[in-house]
């Protein structure tokens, strides 16, 4: 009796497996490996065209004769090719959106041909907890598709590491992500759930792979529908936890576990003139907020920025607001986050100023990951720029970032790094005030920096004399490049 | 200067075999020294120090006790000089005979931790008989040979021969915002025990103390004869009027264009950037711009040094910190808009304790207080350096700014209030991670000592308190209920019973603003006691004005 119903389990099990791999897509044809040479803008000499270096990732087809991929894959890129399994021939693609904010990107392939007989690959929701799913790529270079296999470990908010500065829905599997498998499907039931996209670095985690899980796929699709990229909802503020029985007695609330308490409003951001520091944030488009800042959203105990997180530019949030013992219902617009200076850019070309061998530019995350100052005012300074407001005064910090040392220019070397506020008087507060008034001749340039000291003076004649010698010797070919407001 | 010369020989008289008249300056070496001494083995004595310093996380304790082994130069009856690194922190010292390794208590006469120098006796003055006393050598140039004098296991003197080969002013072991004269031997010193603090000597008399190795380029930072000249001088006094200030910050004049552009032809001079306020500078009315050209006379070079007779180009600091001593009168000579000034200035000795952030907190107790399981301190760059080397760098650089800005954030000196750190307790729920953040005010009253936060924190009625800092949360809450009921989980669970260490004479933080500039320390008369806060307390608190527990009274 046992032993058959043994074998029966066994035909059954064996069947559902053979029926299953049939029903599947096949996951082989719609990967798509891409090769990106890029060219990566260097920072210590702003004017150059950077470094022209190859890389490997992966990518995969979705509606509309469109590649999805990580933005990093395809970042700085400057000739991108695609190729498909079976088909030997690389096909030239050039990126039609790149969300740096969330690390994806569409790619469109110039000959339509190459996606004949491939099918879109259809996008899934959330998978479960401690569910299989398999990671499709092309890691560590080569030219055949890789699959493995691991489990969703957890689903939370988490840094995105291509900016540095942003966090979203992020899911962790154990299978490994290796170098390569970046853009490659996430894939369960035939659809894909997320897209692989970084990887635990270090010495004591092993096998934690992060994927991008659909919520924030479907955003960006959604968002790129008009034509551009609008980048993400933010209510620009920072909040803490109200847990402690003092701070909810002292602020009116009786509940036992509502509540957060807004810690800073970003002048700017969507929030300003709306809250105020010292605001008990109740609810969010009608959820409760618990008093970890957590709401629970579509059967998922998550942020309440993961509310933010999902609409666009136009649209607006619901907050339920107690001030001063108060409610008070308010609908804040929403806009992107006022700054980007704690943020990779991606940018193709730094912004600069170069002036007798004297090479100004503003702090900004690139900067500080490049050239890496130690100067701790202005370390301190890029740091508390956005928590202390320090924006409201100067929108740019501008930085003696490099010297090309000439005779004009022999004592400037101290100078490094020093935080730019005035020349000949007049205050610096962004890289355009630094041409603006660079460009009217004087007897003496005066820079003065934050800090004492005194200030770095060249006079005109000196400065006459080595422009040209210094645009000749160090290949200076741009004197200057300043970016257009706006995105 | 020869005032202090004369002083100078009034405290070595007592060191002398056969004082009789005043002796010369310097002696030709080739005449037969009657004040050298001979056997080094009788003129050194190994020193056991055993420190426990304050544990800045948690002021209410001590670190682990630790040893430190070094060799005292005996230069007087009842006179061993060592470091005050050596001694800092001490909980018991002990003198210990190099040969016979008999041993006996140790006090501290005196200690100065910006001169980084210790005059140490022993508690039965008997011990030190049969001794002979080092006297100051004063011939010492760049060049010269001198010997390094450590000692064998078996008492032996093991002198290192080596050469001054830089002389230079050099930020201080302990206090590194000042910076002194000091002597740098080149010299393969042996590593062998009691080498923490060496004996230096020259043709049988004391060149100095050793007090800095550097094993890569085998040089020793010897603290030379004009630094402990001036020690001494307040030793006998019992005072800390040596290495006075004048609070200045300049800057070279080496760039042509910078001379030109401020119409300033010489090439001789510095620019003034900056004048600390309060300062006896301040008071003396320098003002930032001021190009500095002389003091007493003695003409500055661009690169801010001048020429010493003896010792060679020489940054001119030294003319004030080891020329003079407070409550002296520096002749500052200026060109202000290119017009020449004659400018006298009351040089003064600044006080850790004047400042908003003191540069060193030593053998005193850490000013805080526990309230509901928050630790409230003022900061002290000790505390910033429990974060090591790199301290500026790792420790939380709120703090860092604190300290580094000081002059500009708090220009009256008024203290920085941090919450250090939280210790769990029913009212610091929701808490328990912060630190490093500094409190702005309570209930809106602007935080400025610590004493002034236990008054804020002080009320007859029961209530919630709402305590502003710089960072993350910003606003906090603490219930004056729990901070009573804390005491007893703090006593109980944790053994916390010092909730408190609060000076009991602290100025009101507008008194110095109010009034025009006040210098630092506010107008000491040259024999008032500096240790002594300028109050007067009436009951000085534990340790906070006594510069060290083991001194004696």
């Amino acid at each position: 009796m046992s032993s058959t119903f043994l074998r029966f389990l066994l035909i059954f099990l064996f069947t559902a497996l053979v029926l299953r791999a049939e029903e599947r897509v096949r996951p082989g044809q719609s990967v798509i490996r891409i090769e990106s040479t890029a060219q990566v803008p260097n920072y210590a000499q702003p004017w150059a065209p950077g470094v022209i270096t190859a890389s490997v990732g992966s990518g995969f087809v979705i509606t509309g004769n469109r590649i999805l991929t990580n933005a990093h894959v395809v970042s700085h890129s400057r000739f991108l090719t695609v190729s498909k399994q079976g088909d030997p021939k690389p096909y030239p693609a050039t990126v039609e959106h790149i969300a740096h904010d969330c690390d994806l990107a569409v790619l469109k392939v110039y000959n339509e041909k190459f996606f004949d007989n491939m099918e879109p690959m259809p996008i899934g929701g959330i998978p479960q907890l401690e569910s299989t799913v398999s990671v499709y790529g092309y890691p560590i270079g080569g030219d055949r598709i890789s699959v493995t296999r691991g489990v969703v470990s957890r689903i939370e908010f988490q840094a995105y590491s291509h900016t540095g500065a942003d966090a979203h829905l992020v899911i962790q599997i154990d299978a490994a992500i290796n170098p390569g498998n970046s853009g490659g499907p996430v894939i369960q039931d035939g659809k894909v759930i997320g897209v692989a996209f970084q990887g635990l670095m270090g010495g004591v985690a092993q096998n934690i792979g992060y994927i991008i899980p659909t919520p924030v796929i479907l955003r960006f699709l959604h968002d790129i529908r008009d034509g551009s990229y609008d980048r993400y909802m933010d209510l620009a503020i920072t909040y803490s936890n109200l847990n402690n029985p003092a701070a909810r007695q002292a602020l009116g609330l009786e509940d036992e576990d509502r509540g957060v308490l807004v810690s800073t409003v970003i002048g700017g951001g969507s929030a300003d003139g709306y809250l105020q520091v010292g605001d008990v944030l109740l609810s969010i488009d009608g959820y409760p907020i618990a008093s970890d800042g957590t709401v629970e959203f579509e059967n998922e105990n998550l942020l309440l920025s993961e509310i933010v997180e999902r609409k666009f530019l136009g649209e607006s949030v619901k907050l339920t607001v107690l001030r001063n013992g108060e409610r008070l219902d308010l609908e804040v617009p929403l806009k992107a986050f006022p700054f980007q200076l704690s943020s990779r850019s991606y940018r193709d070309k730094p912004p600069f100023v170069a002036f007798a061998g004297l090479i100004f530019q503003p702090v900004d995350a690139d900067l500080i990951q490049t050239l890496n100052p130690t100067a701790f005012r202005l370390r301190f300074l890029f740091n508390t720029f956005i928590p202390d407001g320090i924006y409201r005064e100067r929108p740019e910090l501008i930085t003696l970032a490099s010297v090309l040392p000439d005779p004009v220019n022999t004592y400037a070397g101290e100078f490094q790094f020093k935080v730019l506020s005035a020349i000949n008087g007049t205050p610096i507060y962004k890289l355009a005030d630094v041409a603006e008034v660079l460009r009217k001749p004087s007897d003496f340039y005066v820079f003065e920096f934050m800090d004492e000291g005194a200030p770095l003076v060249l006079e005109r004649s000196a400065v006459e004399e080595a422009t040209p010698r210094i645009a000749e010797r160090y290949r200076l070919t741009q004197t200057q490049h300043l970016e257009t407001p706006g995105n | 200067m020869k005032q202090n010369l004369i002083l100078l020989f009034l405290i070595l008289l007592p060191t002398l075999a056969n004082a009789g008249t005043a002796p010369p300056p310097t002696i030709p070496a080739a005449r037969p020294d009657p004040k050298a001494v001979l056997d080094y083995s009788r003129a050194v004595i190994r020193i056991n120090c055993t420190a426990q310093f304050f544990d800045f996380q948690r002021p209410w304790t001590k670190k682990n006790p630790l040893t430190r082994r070094g060799l005292g130069a005996i230069i007087g009856p009842n006179e061993v000089l060592v470091s005050a690194s050596l001694v800092a922190g001490a909980t018991y010292i002990e003198f210990e005979r190099p040969t016979s390794a008999e041993r006996t208590p140790a006090l501290i006469k005196h200690i100065d931790y910006e001169a980084n120098l210790a005059l140490l006796e022993a508690a039965d003055p008997a011990f030190l008989q049969n001794t002979q006393n080092l006297v100051l050598d004063e011939t010492a140039r760049l060049g010269s040979i001198v010997e390094i004098l450590q000692l064998e296991t078996n008492g032996e003197v093991a002198p290192t021969t080596g050469r001054i080969t830089t002389i230079t002013m050099a930020p201080g072991v302990i206090d590194d915002s000042l910076s002194l004269l000091i002597f740098r031997v080149t010299a393969p010193v042996q590593q062998r025990d009691y080498s923490f603090v060496l004996p230096v000597v020259k043709d049988g008399r004391l060149l100095g103390m050793g007090v800095l190795y550097d094993s890569r380029n085998q040089t020793t930072d010897i603290i030379p004869p004009p630094i402990i000249r001036r020690f001494l001088q307040d030793a006998m006094e019992k005072t800390l009027h040596s290495f006075p200030r004048a609070g200045i910050r300049f800057t070279p004049l080496r760039n042509p264009q910078l001379r030109k552009y401020l119409q300033h032809t010489a090439n001789e001079g510095v620019l003034i950037t900056g004048v600390d306020p309060r300062s006896p500078a301040a008071v003396a009315g320098i003002q930032k711009n001021d190009i500095l050209m002389a003091i007493n006379g003695v003409a500055i070079d661009p690169d801010g040094s001048f020429q010493h007779p003896e010792y060679g180009r020489i940054h001119l600091s030294y003319l004030i910190t080891t020329a003079h001593r407070a409550g002296e009168t520096v002749r500052f000579s200026l060109l202000r808009s290119g017009k020449p000034l004659e400018v006298p200035v009351v040089v003064l000795r600044f006080l850790p304790e004047h400042q908003s952030v003191p540069r060193y907190w030593i053998d005193r107790q850490p000013i805080y207080l526990i309230a509901g399981g928050f630790i409230f301190q003022e900061l002290t760059r000790s505390y910033l350096k429990e974060w090591g080397n790199d301290w500026s760098n790792q420790a939380p650089q709120r703090l860092v700014a604190a300290d580094f800005f000081q002059k500009s954030l708090r220009p009256n000196g008024e203290k920085v209030v941090f919450l250090s750190g939280v210790i769990p307790t029913p009212g610091t729920i929701g808490y328990e991670n912060l630190g490093g953040t500094i409190v702005e005010s309570v209930d809106d009253q602007p935080i400025h000592s610590i004493a002034q936060l236990k008054e804020a924190l002080t009320t007859t009625v029961p209530k919630i308190f709402k305590i502003r800092i710089t960072d993350d949360p910003r606003l906090i809450f603490l219930n004056s209920v729990t901070i009573e009921q804390a005491k007893l989980i703090l006593a109980r669970n944790y053994g916390i019973t010092q909730l408190s260490n609060i000076p009991t004479a602290v100025p009101p933080p507008s008194q110095p603003s109010k009034s025009s500039p006040s210098p630092i320390p506010p107008a000491t008369p040259p024999n008032v006691e500096p240790h002594q806060s300028p109050q007067g307390p009436e009951k000085p608190s534990d340790s906070i004005d006594s510069p060290s527990p083991a001194e004696a009274t």
